[in-house]
């Protein structure tokens, strides 16, 4: 084509004609045997995720519709994660997890789908010792240091877990570990017997850039339209990690020696600006202001843990024994600023003018976590103590390890409750089972006036959210600032989040966590579970905040201990969860212990009664009570006292796999919130954003409001990973 | 594909080396004759494949830019990082082995942890359908496509940078190929192209024929917001060739016609104060040539000449609103008293005039230009040394215009590191509003983001019609994306759009003299006569010089005769091969002055320096320095009230590079650019000043990239 034939060639010539020397061919066969070398081939994996789910709300408690939002949800979508992996067997490789969703319909073509980029990066090998990955990659380190916290559930039924499996892949979750965007190379060599193997890791990641986000968006928010510091996740500077590595496991690796450092800075210099309309009127001109104004300070943290474990079992050479004990150790030195705020002036419309005044200092802060197992393994049983001790002071603070993986958010029906979705656990609608369960890739709200105009696209914006699709998901692996863990901790899910909320690395906790598991071949297996925490320092009006956590469980496969080959596994589980606060007589003038109690407990049953094909049913049930003073007022005039949530759900499934099934199921969650409501009946009007919008105080003269509501669920599932 | 493929490419590229290191031992010429087939057995191992390939790029680092300058405002950042991964895959498949089907797709990540960023979009980068059909005689092209026909129809100019570094050279093709744009002097664009070629037909070397037809813009579909790649009406582009080739002479000729459709904006209302200009340019060229090549094969030289003569025409239509009165008649019923009393009823009519706005269409410019030029050459290999010698006589009237062969790929312009810096005074935030950062900052850097898509750069219009009405859309507020939705952003000097004559007349004085002062739109520049040399020697593959001359005069769009001189000069040695290393020791230089005596008086002097040097096994050394001055005799007026007079930069950037597997890169860079501007500023008191701006810039570049 063009240019190249010999007749132009002839016209066009410019380069001299090449002397055909033996470098040059050898230069050009060189070229040519890589690039040939370079195809080597590609692997293709992925996974299939397709729901097809109605979720219908219904209360007794709205008889004049008062609120006019549509009491269905129906959410029918596909997801597919196809993975390439380039040249596999070569010691460099390019990994591409391409995301391909749609909804499911065929009444118009393209605006429904997505074609995304998840998962890029390039990783290498050089010998067996050393490793490499820039780009995407995962990365747990110990539980005070790079650590991704998550919930566990005892005994979660399996119906259940299947949906929160799902859920926690859609946001590329695999475990504890942490989603990160950098370089990071990994050293591994056995030195000898003696000595063991010596790890040596190194990592960089890019933790945020410094990017314009909208402050309306469901996304990249913790909360949409709130002017808090951490209600954003839009960063003014670019946020990095430096972090190593070191692990020595001597004495035929029965002996573990670990030191890690981590440096976690904003790049100062990269502070960025945007320009604004104020108010977002269009009309005025653009003013410069922060990218994000809420939360201007650069954040230095360092952080230094060592470690140090061993196998005495492994030592002792008993092997049915379990004795491992490893105790971490961690220092974080976190940067921590001041704001006051001085009369400096007027402007031209004779407004004040107030000059930030801004002090630091370095927080020193201390974490221990001692970890033992203790045990017997034999043929036919196992009996295993688990216990983590942990002292973790007030000052300590390590975001790589304290974010957590959960996120309460409110899923099916947000449209009912959508101006306050933002408010979360606090949110008039929401169940921890909806929080934990669902999902919804992209989901398309409506708008508040149904009108579908631009006026009634403008006038039915929320405050929540834009009324465009979002992904609605409580996981995520986001890395968040000490302004917004200290948001997140207003609103976690007390029934699930109480004692440990930022996992083992949480701050101000001292006492431990024990857990017992007595298991019997693969047919039973009993769990007991016994926590006990309390806080370090207090906080200001109270004493010492108390954490008790106590419950059991068993599961047992009546199929398998009487010799079918299919399972009929039947569990169940009950925990109890405590907080106490004494208040700080010295202080509040008076005496009394804040109280907040939480049961939780499940029931399962999963039965094959044909090759492949089989029933799943689970009942989960949580209880969650506050006294007067332990109540939460943080954002609400009118806080909930009593909530009682139930959440049933049976179905048929045909599983290929571990992870490949097909479902229908069909369940209900139900709802009790009780709320003291005197404040606002006292004032005679009002709402409060955790009350429905169909309460009103006209209804409610005793100063009590018990709002009850439920969602039925029926949903199809297809969970495919190849 | 996967491991089929892997034993299918494995074995037989192992099975070659083998051979190669057994020819080795045999005689030169035997070497020579094994190794082109080896490399004809590679090239049909890479491209002879049936079915899918999928191949690609895949690069991952970052690129940090900390800027010092006592311009910045005291709140300014001084640093901007770039941290990414990026991929671009290439799907190429082979319906037949003689066409393929070539999907370019682009993945891209900026690092970050800290929030979702849901639908970061795949996006398509190169989509065509090529191939060689009937017997190897006709390559065509659908789609993407790179076509050039001649210097003064179809062409896109591009600078010589005499003996550019390694470092910087693939810096720019990396820049280049973000915009889909390569180093050939061909055109990229969009539609169809095919070429026929008869191969020798008794004593006719060949007989070619050649069509193309593309869409150059497209019209806007989505009125109510702003995009920047749209046109107010299609553009479309048309083209033809034909040539015989005879016992080393040629003789051929070229069409290609480029216009706006007028049907396209007129399914569209324009606003009152609107007016679109429709322009359609045509030019037909005539080529001859000729060399020694064929009929006297045996000289150790061959030497000949080619010329080609261009006539164009240039035509400018508009369309405009036009208020008219216009009468309008109505109908009225009424009636009528009989004399009896009784009532008729009747229907008269009334007439009534009022103002309407229509469209008015006229001719608003035409121009026909003739140009021509007369090349000589010779080349050859003399006692070893390889030379080319080419020497050229160039005239076009001041009235031609060729708009597919003007347009040049490289812009400059833009502020590409640093991007979010701002200035304490004014004239320093124009300054890099309308004249941007350093043109040795805009040729070899690049920064590509996927963002999330927020208020601030969804830009929404305020009426549906965006010629007249730039106002903000009172709705902008409620159309945002939930940050749920990524958009791609590229940020570099560089541009594959064709502009108009029009259009090009605004860029004229800002375009950057980086690309050739005296032929800024290359050999079609209208107004230009004079002469240019080019000299290149080569010895043993070791050592390389260059020289080039240019003295071009402008004479009927200046007040005086305006005389551009251009100078250049370059050297380079491969110390590796001159003395027999099995590696590449390359040491090379250049100097290039440009000027005009009259004008604007600009002079440019760029002094370039480059090292490669493969040191030791996988690893090479890169490094390179560039100093380049600009003098601005009369100045350049950005506005009313500012006037840049100089400019003086330099890049120093120096790295190490590690081959880590085939075609697979570690690289580690620094550089350190400096950009420094004179100019004279008039306040708003009236007082003007000579003022300086300078931006130091230290930039820092790791990257892995990986082929596969």
């Amino acid at each position: 084509m063009n240019m190249k034939t010999s007749v132009f060639a002839l016209l066009m010539a410019t380069a001299m004609a090449s002397a055909t020397a033996v470098a040059d061919n050898q230069k050009t066969i060189d070229a040519k045997a890589d690039s040939a070398l370079a195809k080597r081939g590609v692997e293709i994996g992925g996974s299939i995720r397709a729901v097809a789910q109605r979720s219908s709300f219904d209360t007794d408690q709205d008889p004049s519709g008062l609120n006019k939002m549509p009491d269905v949800e129906r959410n029918e979508f596909v997801s597919a994660d196809i993975d390439f992996r380039f040249r596999p067997y070569e010691s460099v490789r390019a990994n591409v997890m391409m995301r391909l969703g749609g909804g499911m319909q065929e009444y118009f073509a393209a605006a429904s789908k997505t074609l995304a980029v998840e998962w890029i990066n390039v990783e290498g090998n050089l010998g067996n010792s050393f490793y490499w990955v820039a780009g995407d990659f995962r990365q747990q380190y110990s539980p005070l240091t790079l650590y991704l916290p998550g919930i566990d559930i005892m005994y979660e039924p399996l119906i259940f877990a299947r949906k929160r499996h799902m859920a926690q892949k859609q946001q590329l979750i695999e475990g504890n570990q942490r989603n990160l965007q950098g370089v990071n190379l990994q050293f591994r060599k056995e030195l000898s017997p003696a000595l063991g193997e010596v790890r040596a890791e190194a990592l960089l990641a890019r933790v945020n850039r410094s990017a314009v986000l909208d402050f309306s968006g469901a996304e990249g928010n913790i909360m949409a339209n709130e002017d808090l510091p951490g209600a954003t996740l839009a960063s003014n500077m670019d946020k990095w990690l430096v972090a190593g590595n070191l692990e020595l496991f001597p004495l035929s690796k029965n002996v573990y020696v670990g030191a890690t450092p981590m440096y976690i800075f904003d790049n100062e210099d990269s502070y960025s600006y945007t320009y604004r309309h104020p108010a977002n009127y269009v009309n005025d001109p653009y003013e410069q202001e922060s990218i994000n104004p809420f939360d201007v300070d650069a954040q230095q943290t360092m952080v230094v843990s060592g470690r140090l474990g061993a196998d005495v079992a492994g030592i002792m050479g008993k092997k049915n024994l379990v004795v491992d004990l490893v105790a971490e150790y961690a220092m974080s030195n976190d940067k921590v600023y001041t704001h006051t705020y001085t009369e400096d002036g007027t402007d031209e419309n004779g407004e004040t003018i107030y000059k930030d005044n801004v002090t630091d200092e370095k927080l020193n802060g201390s974490a221990i976590l001692a970890t033992m197992n203790l045990g017997y393994k034999a043929n036919s049983w196992n009996a295993v103590l688990n216990v983590n001790g942990v002292r973790n002071d007030s000052n300590w603070f390590n975001n790589l390890s304290q974010s957590p993986s959960f996120f309460a958010q409110r899923i099916l029906n947000s449209d009912k409750d959508g101006n306050v979705v933002k408010y979360g656990v606090h949110a008039p609608l929401y169940s921890s089972f909806d929080a934990l369960y669902n999902f919804a890739p992209k989901f398309s709200p409506v708008a508040r006036t149904l009108k579908t105009d631009d006026d009634g696209f403008k006038n039915g914006q929320t405050n929540s959210y834009n009324i465009a699709p979002y992904n609605k998901n409580s996981w995520g692996t986001n890395v968040y600032t000490r302004s917004q863990l200290a948001l997140l901790e207003s609103l976690n899910d007390p029934a699930l989040q109480m004692a440990l909320p930022n996992g083992l690395a949480t701050s101000n906790r001292l006492g431990a966590q024990a857990v017992g598991t007595f298991g019997w071949k693969d047919y039973a297996e009993v769990q007991g579970l016994f926590t006990m925490l309390q806080q370090v320092n207090p906080i200001i009006g109270f004493e010492k905040v108390a954490y008790t956590e106590y419950g059991g469980g068993a599961k047992f496969d009546v199929f398998k201990l009487i010799g079918f080959s299919k399972p009929l596994e039947l569990s169940g589980s009950y925990k109890h969860s405590e907080r106490k606060a004494d208040l700080d007589a010295a202080i509040v003038g008076a005496a009394g212990t804040g109280e907040l109690k939480s049961d939780f407990i499940n029931a399962g049953l999963y039965v094959q009664f044909l090759p492949r094909l089989g029933f799943a049913a689970g009942l989960q049930m949580i209880t969650t009570e506050y006294n007067d003073i332990g109540a939460d007022y943080r954002w609400t005039v009118a806080p909930l006292m009593k909530g009682t949530q139930m959440q049933w759900m049976a179905g048929f499934d045909y599983t290929v796999a571990e992870n490949a099934w097909l479902s229908i199921n069909f369940g209900m969650v139900n709802v009790e919130n009780e709320y003291n409501t005197a404040s606002l009946v006292a004032a005679g009007s009002g709402g409060a954003v955790n009350l429905p919008d169909y309460y009103t105080v006209a209804s409610d003269p005793a100063g009590s409001f018990k709002s009850k509501f439920s969602q039925t669920i029926m949903e199809a599932s297809i969970n495919v990973e190849f | 594909m996967n491991s089929n493929m892997k034993k299918f490419v494995v074995l037989p590229a192992m099975a070659l080396f083998f051979s190669a290191s057994v020819a080795a031992a045999e005689g030169q010429d035997s070497i020579v004759v094994q190794q082109k087939s080896l490399i004809e057995k590679l090239d049909s191992l890479n491209d002879a494949v049936l079915g899918l390939r999928i191949n690609g790029t895949a690069k991952a680092g970052v690129m940090a830019s900390k800027a010092e300058s006592d311009q910045f405002a005291k709140e300014s950042p001084t640093q901007e990082n770039q941290a990414y991964t990026d991929v671009d895959l290439r799907l190429s498949a082979h319906p037949t082995s003689e066409t393929q089907i070539s999907v370019d797709v682009r993945l891209h990540k900026d690092w970050q942890s800290a929030y979702d960023e849901n639908n970061n979009p795949v996006i398509g980068h190169w989509f065509s359908y090529d191939g060689t059909i009937l017997n190897n005689h006709l390559d065509f092209n659908l789609g993407y496509m790179r076509v050039g026909y001649s210097p003064l129809t179809l062409a896109t100019p591009q600078p010589e940078l005499l003996q550019e570094p390694e470092i910087f050279a693939e810096k720019r093709v990396y820049a280049l190929a973000q915009r889909n744009l390569d180093t050939t002097s061909r055109r990229l664009m969009q539609g169809v192209n095919a070429e026929y070629h008869s191969g020798e037909l008794g004593i006719i070397d060949d007989i070619m024929l050649q069509a193309t037809g593309a869409r150059m813009r497209n019209i806007a579909k989505k009125t109510d917001q702003v995009f920047f790649d749209f046109d107010f009406t299609d553009r479309y582009v048309y083209g033809g060739r034909a040539g015989i080739g005879l016992m080393g002479f040629y003789i051929g000729g070229n069409y290609v016609d480029a216009f706006d459709r007028l049907l396209s904006r007129r399914s569209l209302n324009i606003a009152n104060n609107d007016t679109v200009y429709y322009e359609d340019n045509r030019v037909f060229s005539g080529e001859i040539g000729f060399t020694s090549q064929k009929i006297l094969p045996n000289l150790p030289f061959s030497f000949g000449v080619k010329g080609e003569m261009a006539k164009s025409n240039w035509e400018v239509e508009r369309d405009y609103m036009v208020e008219k009165e216009d009468t309008i008649y109505n109908l009225v019923k009424g009636f009528v008293y009989q004399a009896d009393g009784s009532r008729d009823s009747l229907v008269y009519v009334t007439s009534s005039l009022t103002t309407v706005n229509e469209v008015e269409n006229e001719s608003y410019g035409k121009l026909h230009g003739g140009s021509f030029y007369v090349e000589p050459f010779v080349n050859g290999n003399l006692a070893g040394i390889e030379f080319d010698l080419k020497g050229q006589y160039i005239q076009v009237d001041d009235d031609f215009w060729s708009e597919m062969a003007s347009t040049p790929t490289y812009r400059g312009g833009s502020v590409v590191l640093n991007s979010n810096a701002f200035y304490r005074s004014a004239s320093d935030s124009m300054l890099m509003a309308d004249f941007g950062s350093a043109s040795l900052e805009n040729l070899y850097f690049s920064v590509y983001n996927s963002n999330t898509l927020n208020a601030t750069n969804l830009m929404t219009s305020g009426k549906k019609n965006v010629i007249g009405n730039k106002g903000e859309s009172s709705y902008l507020y409620s159309r945002l994306y939930n940050n749920y939705k990524n958009a791609h952003f590229y940020r570099n000097g560089y541009s594959a759009a064709v502009q108009k004559r029009l259009e090009m007349g605004e860029l004229l004085s800002l375009l950057d003299p980086t690309v050739d002062m005296a032929q800024p739109y290359g050999m079609a520049t209208p107004d230009r006569k004079g002469f240019t040399l080019a000299l290149d020697l080569k010895w043993n593959d070791a050592v390389t010089l260059n020289g080039r001359f240019k003295q071009l005069e402008q004479e009927k769009t200046v007040e005086k005769t305006n005389t551009y001189t251009e100078m250049a000069g370059g050297l380079g040695v491969d110390f590796g091969v001159l003395f027999n290393l099995d590696r590449h020791l390359i040491l090379q230089g250049s100097y290039a002055y440009s000027e005009e005596d009259e004008f604007l008086k600009r002079n440019a002097g760029r002094v370039m320096a480059g090292a490669t040097l493969e040191v030791w096994g996988p690893f090479a050394l890169l490094a390179g320095y560039q100093a380049y001055e600009r003098h601005f005799g009369n100045g350049v007026a950005l506005a009313e009230n500012l006037e840049i007079k100089k400019s003086t930069e330099s890049l120093l950037l120096g790295g190490l590079r590690m081959k880590i597997a085939p075609l697979s890169y570690v690289s580690l860079q620094y550089g350190v650019l400096n950009n420094e501007l004179g100019y004279r500023w008039t306040d708003e008191s009236g007082k003007t000043s000579s003022k300086k701006m300078s931006i130091d810039k230290n930039v820092i570049v790791a990257d892995v990239t990986v082929n596969f």
